[in-house]
């Protein structure tokens, strides 16, 4: 009987079942209507219009009033300021008692007050605050005789990077924290998925029917290469589903400078995933129950931990070499394309390291794995299984 | 055929195996039989390749048997699993097909010995919806699938009711009469004396007897049973034999020969009227208590 190609009749197997395990199907439209739902709600906060009402009864404080919406603009907000003149204070009042979003603006002898007919609003006031001030700072200059212009340039405070590229940035932090959280979660879960379908073999004991029918290796190949698929398909259908999402924000101009480095980290993801699947096949051969598989998978689920810490904590010097080591670079590298002008050839060497290592992985995990497959009874230490002769 | 050669295996100082050699001929049905911890699983898991000798063979058609030749072999293992969480069908299709059938085969057989062990309507369910019972079903199902070349089956009769052991023993009698070998190990002795050829008993590790049930009777101490229709006390008398038990017209005898047979029929003969005088055949129960002492 031909037993090279029965990896793939168990790579069948292991899709078919999560295909059709109500668990997993329920967590990938969780999490993709989490996606949606998160986008959706970017979106929407972003088209949604603030309207506040100010009421003012005299002509100082409608001046006020309509530089208002000026000066929300001028701090980014899209906030509209709607206007509305009352003839005295009654008439001001009972329009507050039946707006909450309303506000009487008016000056008396302390100062300027803002009476809201709810709650008090901080940016309104803000930016009242702000349009008062400079109403009497214009009316100040003019007297001494400012121009607009020269008032403005005197006012007038911007912000710059000594070297966009170098260091700390937000765009930096925020891709890197993306592929951090996406590359972390997704092994996490395969990685572990894996495991527990290994460990679960051995509880069941269906392992002594397999490991008679079918080589070792070929059982561990097609359990890698189907978990990895579906690994891959699923991160594939989640940046898709963000992908169209952030397409529909603000966030879209973002999408142009991101697509290759998408495409880099999916790569990456599918040789650090591929590396690491071996290793948690591993895991789950040296546990007997799943309770034992807490234990023999902690080295892995700590380096998890540490490459999403790395991925986005560590920057400038320190990112660019950690890019080069093997499963930090998954997260590193595809960062780094998005957000400085990484040259492609270094991308090429990072992921060369990674894919040199993939047989060490391998190589180790098989080891383990294939010693530790049929020993059911109670955890195999790490020292037993790579010093012990194949059973 | 299938055979071990002085198949030895130890644990630590235990001596579980101890130079083991036996063989199930094409077609024949040899029964294992041995205490708990006699060496019946660890040799069961050796001629799988499940576990290595230190020392021995395992030979297949008189050659050192290969791992291709092994996947051949419909095994099921003394700890029963399957996967609990998967429907009963598609797990036997998937295990037959690692073993070579097809998927259309596959699902036609599993199909065919689900309904042979009352389980057709079951076959869409999850396995650990299943009695235990059932689940042993399913379990022999997986062994059987896919034309096994040989059959190795690690109790595969206990915690079956009687109407499973009797669609059990027909389905295996089904494979064994296409030339299949099959070796299967068992605490039901009745069971094992209906349905072997040959047996292996193994005790401490070590092979105590091996032979067809016939065989291994004549070799256990032969008794007589001597029925008239008078008192038998006067057998205490007798030469060439000696005796087990006297209670009024019976007796129960050793004789060491025909001869002595001879004599004491002629001497009962003489004094009474015969109702019997039998040979006692011993059970394989006091055979197996005798050789396993």
């Amino acid at each position: 009987m031909n037993t090279k190609n029965l990896w793939l009749t168990v790579a069948g197997h292991e899709m078919s079942v999560k295909l059709r395990d109500r668990g997993f199907i329920i967590s990938t439209v969780l999490m993709l209507a989490v996606i949606a739902g998160a986008l959706g709600f970017a979106a929407w906060q972003n088209t949604r219009e603030q309207t506040f009402t100010v009421v003012t009864t005299d002509t100082v404080s409608a001046q006020v009033a309509e530089a208002i919406e000026p000066v929300a603009r001028a701090n980014g907000s899209d906030a509209r300021v709607e206007h509305v003149q009352a003839s005295d204070e009654g008439e001001a009042r009972a329009r507050l008692a039946d707006d909450d979003d309303a506000a009487w603006l008016h000056r008396t002898e302390s100062g300027w007050v803002l009476t809201f007919g709810g709650s008090s609003d901080s940016q309104l006031l803000s930016y009242t605050s702000t349009a008062v001030s400079q109403g009497a700072l214009t009316e100040i200059a003019t007297q001494a005789g400012l121009s607009g212009e020269q008032l403005a340039a005197a006012m007038n405070v911007t912000s710059e990077e000594l070297d966009p590229n170098a260091g700390f940035t937000m765009r930096g932090y925020m891709v890197g924290l993306t592929f951090s959280v996406l590359f972390m979660v997704s092994s996490l879960l395969f990685g572990m998925q894996i495991a527990q379908s290994v460990t679960g073999e051995k509880q069941s004991r269906v392992i002594e029917i397999l490991a008679a029918a079918v080589p070792t290796h070929q059982l561990l190949l097609g359990k890698i290469a189907g978990n990895t698929l579906m690994a891959l398909a699923q991160m594939a259908l989640y940046l898709a589903v963000g992908l169209i999402g952030l397409s529909q924000t603000d966030l879209g101009s973002f999408l142009p400078g991101l697509s290759g480095s998408i495409v880099w980290f999916l790569g990456f993801f599918l040789v650090g995933f591929l590396a690491l699947a071996c290793l948690w096949a591993a895991a789950g051969a040296l546990a007997s129950s799943q309770e034992d598989l807490q234990h023999t998978s902690q080295p892995l689920t700590w380096l998890l931990m540490a490459v999403y810490v790395v991925g986005f904590a560590v920057h400038g010097q320190a990112q660019t070499v950690l890019s080069f080591v093997p499963i930090v670079s998954c997260v590193l590298m595809p960062a780094r394309l998005a957000t400085s002008g990484v040259p492609w050839w270094q991308a090429v060497i990072a992921l060369a390291i990674t894919l040199a290592f993939v047989p060490l992985a391998i190589w180790i995990g098989s080891m383990i794995y294939n010693r530790s497959l049929l020993q059911t009874h109670g955890r195999v230490s790490l020292k037993q299984a790579l010093g012990r002769q194949a059973a | 055929m299938f055979e071990t050669r002085h198949l030895t295996r130890r644990f630590g100082d235990l001596v579980a195996v101890d130079d083991v050699s036996f063989q199930v001929p094409d077609g024949s049905t040899v029964g294992f039989i041995g205490g708990n911890g006699a060496g019946k699983t660890t040799t069961m898991r050796m001629i799988m390749g499940l576990l290595a000798p230190d020392a021995g063979d395992v030979l297949w058609n008189g050659a050192q048997i290969t791992a291709a030749e092994r996947r051949t072999i419909g095994y099921m293992p003394e700890e029963r699993g399957l996967y609990p969480k998967q429907q009963v069908l598609d797990q036997l299709v998937y295990l037959a097909r690692l073993r070579g059938a097809s998927t259309a085969g596959a699902r036609a057989e599993a199909m065919q010995l689900l309904e042979a062990f009352g389980l057709g309507d079951r076959a869409k369910e999850k396995l650990e919806k299943l009695s235990l019972g059932n689940q042993q079903r399913v379990q022999i199902a997986a062994a059987v699938m896919a034309e096994p070349a040989a059959l190795i089956l690690d109790e595969p009769f206990s915690g079956l009711d009687p109407d499973a052991v009797d669609s059990l023993s027909e389905v295996l009698s089904t494979r064994t009469a296409t030339g299949v070998p099959l070796l299967f190990s068992s605490h039901q002795l009745e069971l094992v004396e209906r349905l072997c050829d040959r047996l292996v008993i193994l005790s401490q590790g070590r092979v105590v007897a091996d032979g067809t049930g016939e065989e291994l009777r004549s070799r256990g101490t032969a008794r007589h049973r001597l029925v008239m229709d008078t008192d038998t006390g006067w057998v205490r008398d007798m030469t060439g034999l000696s005796v087990l038990d006297v209670d009024g017209p019976r007796a129960l005898l050793i004789l060491d020969d025909d001869a002595a047979r001879r004599a004491l029929l002629t001497e009962a003969l003489a004094r009474g009227e015969v109702r019997e005088l039998a040979e006692i055949r011993p059970t394989l129960a006091e055979i197996y208590r005798e050789v396993t002492r």
